[in-house]
């Protein structure tokens, strides 16, 4: 009541009350507007460590996946798919035999066992892309293709049988070697 | 060739037929998603369960069935009793010129492989 009266009154003593009660307001919400900050700051601090710890040890396992699995490879990469077109060889006639569909098949299948062992194995094993491999979905299509296409296979329209596997495992060359290389991109991005 | 005994609730062999689950014409066996058609289809985790040997048979017309369609196919039963009792278990049946053994042998090793990346 006093304090009512006194600000009635316009009174100094009222005033300089009023003038202490804002000082501590303000004080007080510069101490709130600091340890927001603060607080803010160290969020920003804390994600930013963690998220350089994580690209780092993503660029370590990409140098790691390229260095052990890639590399050494290269050549047996393109190899694989020019043994396929080698293969495919014995599409190019007119006729096939179901006893020569098999032996056809039995080639490709074991060529396709290689790879899957020598090459894309590994990465199934250090499940590089969160659990999925683009690589192996690439190969797997390719060996459906041509093994739909072998079982369809009709000799007087081996020609276009023929080009149409040797353009499928071509395909497939070219967008793996690109998957390869988007992965090698991806690496020199993260470092 | 379903045998049941009151003393042994399972029964001795159940036969899947491949024939029953192929796409009409086809001499192939290919994709993961018809591997996992037929693993539904034909009801082999269940036939696995209550059985102490289970036969597949395979159409002697067969081509290649390829690694992929069985690693759909057999995922779950190759996971639970591992390969040597797998192995033990189930018998491929292939009258015709078709060797299933050494796609079979991939797809076990990715099965098995890739089970153990989820356990880790």
């Amino acid at each position: 009541l006093s304090f009512v009266s006194a600000l009635l009154l316009d009174t100094p003593t009222a005033w300089d009350y009023t003038r202490d009660i804002a000082t501590m307001v303000l004080a007080v919400a510069s101490i709130v507007v600091a340890v927001l900050v603060f607080t803010y700051q160290k969020t920003q601090d804390r994600n930013a460590a963690s998220e350089s710890a994580r690209q780092l040890n993503r660029t370590t396992r990409l140098e790691w996946v390229r260095l052990l699995i890639i590399e050494p490879n290269r050549d047996y990469i393109l190899d694989f798919f020019q043994r396929l077109e080698k293969s495919l060889q014995k599409v190019n006639h007119d006729h096939l035999s179901f006893d020569q569909q098999i032996e056809i098949a039995s080639e490709l299948d074991g060529l396709f066992r290689e790879f899957d062992r020598r090459f894309l194995s590994y990465f199934d094993s250090i499940s590089l892309l969160d659990g999925s491999s683009p690589h192996r979905q690439l190969i797997e299509a390719l060996q459906e293709g041509l093994t739909v296409e072998l079982d369809k296979f009709v000799g007087s329209d081996y020609v276009l049988f023929h080009r149409r596997m040797v353009q499928d495992v071509i395909k497939c060359r070219n967008q793996f070697l690109a998957a390869l290389y988007a992965l090698a991109s991806q690496e020199q991005k993260s470092s | 060739m379903n045998t049941y005994s009151l003393f042994n609730p399972m029964s001795a062999t159940e036969i899947i037929n491949l024939n029953d689950h192929r796409t009409p014409g086809a001499r192939v066996f290919t994709g993961r998603p018809r591997g996992e058609e037929v693993r539904i289809k034909s009801h082999i985790d269940e036939v696995e369960a209550r059985s102490e040997h289970v036969t597949v048979r395979i159409p002697a017309d067969t081509i290649t069935i390829n690694p992929s369609f069985l690693e759909e196919l057999l995922r779950f039963v190759v996971r639970k009793l591992g390969a040597a009792r797998f192995r033990e278990k189930f018998k491929f049946e292939t009258p015709g010129r078709y060797d299933i053994s050494e796609n079979l042998d991939l797809a076990i090793e990715n099965i098995l492989r890739n089970s153990n990346a989820l356990v880790r």
